[in-house]
């Protein structure tokens, strides 16, 4: 006991210092060291806002400068070679159309339509291509003629790819796959950067635009 | 944003789609009008061809002439073969099959 005693009277002159010290270590550590980190990540939050604060202010930038019915022309004539939902009376009125287009007269034509409520018509808009709308189409018309048919379809909105043909005499059946494609909503609204589209796109859209009115 | 993306989309589709009009327009433009086209069945792995005619030159002419020309200038054609030749009531009728590129990928 006596040899406490002795050691505290030794350096009793210390102890408070040395409390101090500890205090002061454990501030640095437990306290300002961890301000100093949220302060640097607040600098970063900071600098991440004020990065997207600017992309947005680019994007409306970008969205005044357009011209809204030029906007309007193009986004149509997307919708309308790639719909976003299934339109039986667009393929149907596409079908007439390609037939007088090859001098051919659509019969029949059946429709695939699938899913229209529930599990089977949830179609998201991520899918890495489009899906497609069966149709099986009846066309009358001189053979040779009839091939021009599935050309002109090839030409027409809403996109179609003819899998299959079977032709004899002056009738021929074609199985013809119509793409739709749903708005992915929900990935849009994810992007703060928007751009104007790119003069080869827009050319592109003119493009298919003037193949669909031949 | 909508528009953009739509774009994106309509060239995958144009550019994965296959041109299966445009194979059978192409080798039914390539027979000549005196030969008269019985049927066509085509698929993205072949195209069945039959073709009528009363004369035998123009035969000769189509298989020395102008079918290896076709396939030539169609890549997409892998074999061209003669499935039936017959003679009916003073017409000759031939049966072409063009088998495709898609026919090996099965």
């Amino acid at each position: 006991m006596r040899k406490y005693e002795n050691f505290y009277l030794k350096y009793k002159r210390l102890l408070l210092p040395v409390l101090f010290a500890a205090l002061a270590v454990f501030m640095v550590f437990f306290v300002i060291f961890p301000q100093i980190s949220s302060i640097s990540n607040l600098s970063n939050d900071i600098s991440a806002a004020s990065e997207r604060v600017q992309t947005l202010k680019v994007s409306l930038d970008t969205i005044a400068s357009q011209n809204e019915a030029e906007l309007d022309s193009k986004l149509s004539t997307a919708t309308d070679a790639l719909p976003t939902v299934k339109d039986i009376s667009r393929i149907f009125s596409t079908l007439n159309s390609a037939a007088a287009a090859s001098n051919t007269s659509l019969r029949e034509f059946s429709l695939e339509v699938g899913g229209v409520h529930g599990k089977a018509a949830e179609v998201t808009g991520d899918l890495p291509t489009a899906p497609s709308m069966s149709v099986v189409a009846r066309v009358e018309g001189d053979i040779r003629s009839l091939s021009e048919f599935g050309m002109a379809l090839s030409r027409k909105f809403p996109l179609s790819e003819v899998s299959k043909i079977d032709g004899s005499g002056d009738t021929a059946s074609f199985q013809i796959a119509f793409f739709y494609k749903p708005v992915n909503m929900s990935m849009i609204a994810e992007k703060d950067n928007v751009s104007a589209l790119s003069p080869a796109d827009s050319e592109f859209l003119n493009k298919i635009n003037l193949e669909n009115n031949k | 944003l909508v528009t953009s993306e739509r774009v994106t989309a309509i060239k995958n589709v144009i550019s994965k789609r296959s041109e299966l009009s445009q194979f059978v327009s192409g080798v039914l433009a390539s027979i000549p009008e005196v030969f008269s086209i019985e049927s066509v069945n085509a698929s993205l792995e072949s195209l069945a061809l039959s073709v009528s005619s009363d004369s035998l030159s123009e035969f000769d002419n189509l298989l020395s002439d102008i079918i290896p020309k076709v396939g030539k200038k169609t890549p997409i054609i892998k074999t061209i073969e003669i499935s039936s030749f017959t003679q009916h009531e003073g017409a000759y009728t031939l049966g072409l099959n063009f088998m495709t590129a898609a026919t090996d990928q099965k």
